[in-house]
């Protein structure tokens, strides 16, 4: 498991790429990502949604 | 011109004192480190940045910083995956993973103070349930969290 923070303004290209318009923005495995803080179990449903391959939209918390 | 204030630096000072553990080796990337910026390469950040870390370095005997010029050193860059600059890797007793990409300002100065202390720690404040759930996870999980320093 790896973390990157990226600094959005410094990385336009990174950004557009991920559709960066709010901050924070967390993408995870290029495949599951959502904006602003997350409850920790939140937060490891979408670990647990990218690690296993599955991009459909996870349901609301 | 310091980039800290000295109270911000005494607090952060007496915070490392207490709460760190293992040394930690803050490793900065960027395409020059001379000080030389190179225009167009993010040149400006980059020394900004070096110069926060190089403050922070001196707020604990527990943390070095070395630098790393990309073009002359690709290899030590491609050993930790450091795939844009600036870049800087934060390595405790071992490899957790963590990297930022650009300069950790504003509110991410914060950010970097607490990646240094769990850094040092090998711990958070995961929860055990999300530990246990997280150790079934076989794949490579690459988390990117975007920031703006404000």
């Amino acid at each position: 498991m790896r973390a990157d923070i990226v600094e959005a303004g410094e990385f336009p290209e990174l950004a557009g790429r991920y559709n960066v318009y709010a901050v924070p923005k967390v993408v995870i495995n290029d495949t599951v990502e959502f904006v602003g803080a997350q409850l920790e179990p939140q937060f490891l449903r979408y670990v647990l949604q990218a690690s296993s391959g599955d991009t459909s939209p996870s349901p609301s918390p | 011109m310091p980039f800290l204030q000295e109270k911000d630096a005494a607090y952060i000072r007496t915070r490392f004192e207490r709460e760190m553990q293992h040394d930690v080796s803050l490793e900065f990337f960027a395409p020059t480190t001379s000080g030389l910026a190179l225009p167009d390469v993010g040149g400006e950040y980059a020394e900004y940045t070096q110069k926060i870390l190089a403050e922070v370095a001196t707020l604990s005997p527990k943390i070095n910083l070395t630098l790393h010029s990309t073009l002359s050193e690709p290899e030590a860059a491609k050993a930790r995956g450091i795939a844009h600059t600036p870049a800087t890797a934060v390595i405790g007793a071992q490899d957790y993973g963590v990297r930022f990409y650009g300069m950790p300002a504003g509110y991410e100065f914060a950010t970097l103070i607490e990646v240094i202390i769990a850094v040092s720690r090998g711990s958070t404040t995961v929860t055990e349930q999300t530990r246990a759930a997280l150790s079934q996870v076989s794949r490579d999980v690459h988390v990117q969290v975007f920031v703006t320093p404000t």
